[in-house]
């Protein structure tokens, strides 16, 4: 049973830390950047692995965050080519550095022992299974450990930006004016996106990485009228397609990255059904005061 | 070569021309990653295609691919049309949200039954050797009519993806062509989904026509190079894979792909990195080796006041400073008895250089009215930049002038 | 890029403080296409100035050069006597309405709250009531108090430009630069923003708007600098509102130096 609370802690401290960064790349209109960077970790992961033979070592993590940091500067060197426009910059970048992943893995004289299901699906389920232990004393699973690391530094970086990051975000060119340097916020959010998306690759897969960056933010994007309101809403919403999710999984006797992406999902089809109703109702009012407005011209 | 093998490369070549064909158009509509999105939208209509029949019966998860896919497209659109959010967003949406669905049905289903579960796994990453003869016919039959749908409506797609607007203005409903192009390019992944896999089925639509943009200058040239690229590909990549082991073909056929992309990158024609990159060593060292050139050449003019052209030849002009290599080995200079002078064609070099720097000043003071102590600096950066023709425009446009605006002599042309 | 002969001056602290803002010999180029040629111009202290010229003309270049937004190819620009760098604290900017995307969520109070941002460097948190202090007396200034808590989506052209001029008074500054607030705005938005201009005139600041509409331009700015592409002309209004320099600066009477530009678009080793 405990395992189970253990799963659950990691994918919901997983779905806040990827919704807080998903509203960042939102507000940058690079949300898809993390949908690259989650394929084209892949080759870092495998020569990080071939390197100390071992899984889930920090090495693995150096490598896979600088290639999908390298990505992440490719893409920009490649959409400065006149011929080529940043999106299908980044669909060559992505699938040819997943693909390369992909043949490395295939090859069984590597030795390597991740498959492809488990780079499109992750672990999850295994959280509980590799325990951190500090001087002989199990403190808790790993995988729910790295998760609150990531989440702590994205944190610590949205609190420490609060007065920057909408700045950068909502006008880079006044910004610079400011005396911000924008360059640092754009690279650090390039930075923790590849770093976060490695660990939580590890957990949840590639995909549902994606699901959770791009999905709660949208969301929370057709309701917030402020920044940090967009921030909380998100981290509200992922929260609850987490543990909705987690439910479903259980229900269905799934994956639990495939259950929580599906419940984002969910969630945000609700969130799209509501805001129409909304706009619908705010239209009729609109309506009603012309009609009456008419009337009285009438009279 | 056994026949199994030889429908297989029949398959996948007409596949990967189509889906160099449909890619173009993507890439001109600038839908690459839509392409990207539909394909992975493709998985939950595909598992639950294979729910509903219980059996691998291809038509089945084809048309329930397609369908999920189409759904996905809507989604995207109603999404751009009705709601703030913006279209990569929107993407985003469709490609978590759907292939996350389907990894929860596939997962369900391995659990619920785990003796059959292999076969749908080779979805993901493709597996061409499991093409049949049935799935090849599809293919070739589809292939063909999307291709024939393409030419017949050509004209139309051509202006469309120019200018939609202009397009509406003429008569063509902008609307119903990006609705037909968005059915092909789900008809084409849908179809090629189990010989290279939903995830890196789009690089196939992606990747030739990025490289082919690189070569044609032209719609057609581009169109008829991207069909090359993308049938080279997919064959290759198949034989590839078919030949040795382990090789799975859709990450092959990528990194085929992947590979003309790369060199095209350097090579291209038009703007390849090696031709920048080359041009622009050349000139520096050209730009450098002239301002030399200009520096002996003031550097006689101002030691010997010479009176004739000839007196420019005769004056060494070692104390003028460092020569590159440049200059030598274009026989710019020449060395007589430990000193250097100027070479017929040097001095000719020289005078140009120093004319067009006087010309620019000139024009800059009497057709922009600038004083004549802020002209230097753009002459400076000018002087190399000048053709021999616009020299002779300048010369007419200031009517053959003698001197610059610092009474300097102009030399003439 | 290769730049051959990037000369910069250096810089040296102004002796004439009647300058505010001197450009010398600035020349600008995008990828190799030369935008402005040997722009060399100083602005007096305290006037109200325009920048008036064609579309196309380099004006919103000039201004994001001044502003050290992007590298000059030659040249160089003194702000108050010394670098941009040194003096961004000092010069207040207002890019144009259509450089952001008006569907952030963010509110009217949030994006004047951006003008404090170098305020609060260094302190922490102690000027928070001074803060809201200034961020009521701006948003007072362009009549836009009861609109505070609204997301900027809601707003007209108008509206947004007057929270952008909020945001810019709100950074105290001495020089006002501000590109086409007048583009796509109501007249009783305009009205308002000329009176906002020239109460920053007369507070003894210095204020750089570029403009379109000559008629208004004529009637507002006390100094003004024709451009198209280089420099037609710069001075008193009076001395430089001619039809000449106005034919100069909408005609397209330098074939030649548009050819030429054209020519260098795109050259290697540029």
């Amino acid at each position: 049973m405990i395992s189970y609370v253990f799963i659950l802690l990691t994918a919901i401290v997983v779905s806040g830390s990827s919704s807080l960064l998903g509203s960042l790349l939102l507000l940058r209109k690079q949300i898809l950047l993390v949908d690259a960077i989650s394929h084209a970790i892949l080759p870092g992961l495998v020569v990080g692995y071939l390197i100390t033979a071992t899984k889930s070592s920090s090495v693995m993590i150096v490598g896979a965050t600088a290639c999908g940091f390298l990505a992440t500067l490719l893409i920009e060197k490649l959409s400065q080519v006149r011929t080529l426009h940043a999106d299908a910059a980044m669909g060559v970048v992505f699938t040819v550095l997943f693909s390369l992943g992909v043949l490395l893995i295939s090859q069984p004289w590597l030795n390597i022992d991740l498959d492809q299901d488990c780079v499109l699906f992750g672990e999850m389920a295994y959280v509980p299974f590799h325990h951190l232990f500090l001087g002989g004393l199990d403190i808790g699973p790993r995988g729910l450990w790295m998760a609150v690391l990531v989440l702590g530094l994205i944190t610590v970086f949205c609190y420490r930006g609060r007065k920057e990051l909408p700045m950068v975000l909502f006008n880079p060119e006044y910004a610079r004016t400011m005396g911000i340097s924008v360059a640092f916020w754009q690279y650090g959010i390039a930075f923790l996106t590849a770093f976060s998306t490695v660990i939580h690759f590890e957990l949840v897969g590639s995909i549902v990485v994606v699901a959770l960056v791009v999905i709660p933010p949208s969301a929370a994007f057709l309701f917030a009228k402020s920044f940090p309101a967009l921030l909380r809403l998100s981290l509200c919403l992922a929260i609850i397609s987490s543990m909705a999710g987690f439910g479903i999984s259980w229900l269905v006797n799934g994956s639990v990255g495939g259950g929580i992406a599906s419940a984002s999902f969910g969630v945000f089809l609700v969130c799209l059904v509501i805001y129409r109703m909304q706009r619908k109702k705010r239209s009729q009012v609109h309506m009603n005061n012309y009609a009456t407005a008419g009337a009285q011209i009438n009279m | 070569m056994d026949t199994q093998l030889l429908l297989v490369f029949w398959g996948c070549t007409v596949l990967g021309a189509t889906a160099g064909l449909m890619g173009s158009s993507a890439f001109l509509e600038k839908k690459s990653l839509l392409t990207d999105g539909l394909s992975h939208a493709l998985l939950p209509g595909l598992v639950l295609g294979y729910w509903i029949s219980q059996s691998k019966d291809l038509p089945f998860l084809l048309v329930g691919a397609a369908l999920s896919s189409a759904i996905g497209a809507w989604l995207s659109d109603f999404l751009q049309k009705n709601s703030k959010l913006s279209s990569d967003a929107a993407i985003g949406i469709v490609l978590g949200g759907f292939f996350g669905l389907g990894t929860l049905f596939l997962s369900a289903l391995q659990h619920a039954e785990s003796g059959n579960q292999s076969g749908l796994d080779q979805f993901l990453f493709g597996k061409a050797a499991s093409l049949g003869v049935q799935h090849v016919l599809i293919i070739s039959v589809v292939c063909i009519l999307l291709v024939c749908h393409f030419v017949y409506h050509y004209r139309e797609v051509k202006i469309y993806l120019f200018d939609p607007v202009y397009a509406q203005t003429a008569g063509i409903s902008s609307k119903r062509i990006s609705r037909l192009l968005l059915g092909s390019y789900i008809l084409t992944a849908a179809i090629g989904v189990q010989a290279v896999g939903a995830i890196l089925i789009s690089s196939m639509l992606i990747l030739p026509s990025v490289a082919a943009r690189m070569w044609g200058s032209t719609f057609k040239g581009m169109i008829a190079i991207a069909v090359s690229i993308g049938a080279f590909g997919a064959l290759a990549g198949c034989y590839i894979s078919a030949k040795f082991a382990h090789m799975p073909t859709g990450p092959v056929v990528v990194l085929v792909l992947g590979s003309i992309v790369l060199i095209s990158l350097f090579v291209n024609p038009a703007n390849g990195w090696i031709k920048k990159w080359s041009l622009k060593t050349i000139r520096r060292w050209q730009i450098s080796s002239e301002n030399q050139l200009k520096a002996a050449y003031l550097h006689i003019e101002r030691n010997y006041h010479p009176s004739s052209r000839s007196e420019y030849l005769a004056h060494p002009i070692t104390l003028a400073g460092y020569f590159n290599r440049y200059a030598q080995l274009r026989g710019w200079i020449v060395r007589r008895s430990q000193s250097w002078y100027f070479s017929e064609q040097g001095l000719v070099c020289a005078e140009s250089v120093v004319r067009k720097h006087r010309l620019w000043e000139l024009y800059l003071n009497k057709h922009l009215q600038l004083h004549p102590n802020h002209v230097h600096l753009s002459a400076e950066w000018m002087e190399h930049f000048l053709g021999p023709r616009e020299e002779k425009v300048l010369m007419n446009l200031l009517d053959q002038p003698l001197a610059d605006p610092h009474s300097k002599q102009i030399p003439p042309l | 890029m290769f730049q051959p002969f990037t000369v910069v001056y250096k810089p040296q602290k102004m002796n004439n403080l009647h300058t505010v803002l001197s450009c010398r010999d600035l020349s600008v180029s995008y990828s190799g296409k030369p935008v402005l040629w040997s722009i060399h111009f100083d602005m007096p202290n305290g006037v109200l100035g325009g920048i008036i010229g064609a579309n196309g003309s380099g004006k919103t270049t000039l201004l994001k050069a001044i502003m050290g937004l992007l590298k000059p190819q030659q040249g160089s620009i003194q702000v108050l006597g010394s670098l941009i760098e040194e003096a961004k604290s000092r010069v207040s900017y207002v890019p144009q309405r259509e450089s952001v995307d008006w569907n952030f969520p963010i509110t009217v109070e949030e994006v004047v709250a951006m003008g404090r941002y170098q305020a609060r460097q260094g302190t922490w948190r102690k000027n928070k009531s001074e803060d809201n202090q200034m961020i009521d007396d701006s948003l007072e200034k362009v009549e836009m108090t009861s609109f505070r808590k609204q997301q900027i989506s809601q707003l007209s052209g108008g509206q947004q430009q007057r929270v952008f001029l909020a945001r810019a008074l709100c950074k105290t500054a001495d020089l006002y630069i501000l590109d086409e607030p007048f583009a796509g705005v109501d007249a009783s938005s305009e009205a308002k923003i000329w009176s906002v201009l020239h109460q920053l005139k007369n507070e003894g600041k210095s204020v750089l708007v570029v403009h379109h509409d000559l008629q208004t331009a004529r009637e507002n700015f006390d100094w003004l600098m024709f451009m198209n592409t280089y420099l037609i002309a710069a001075g008193k209004t009076e001395d430089v509102f001619t039809d000449e320099n106005l034919r100069k600066a909408y005609g397209s009477n330098e074939n030649f130096l548009s050819e030429i530009s054209q020519t260098l678009t795109n050259k290697p080793g540029l």
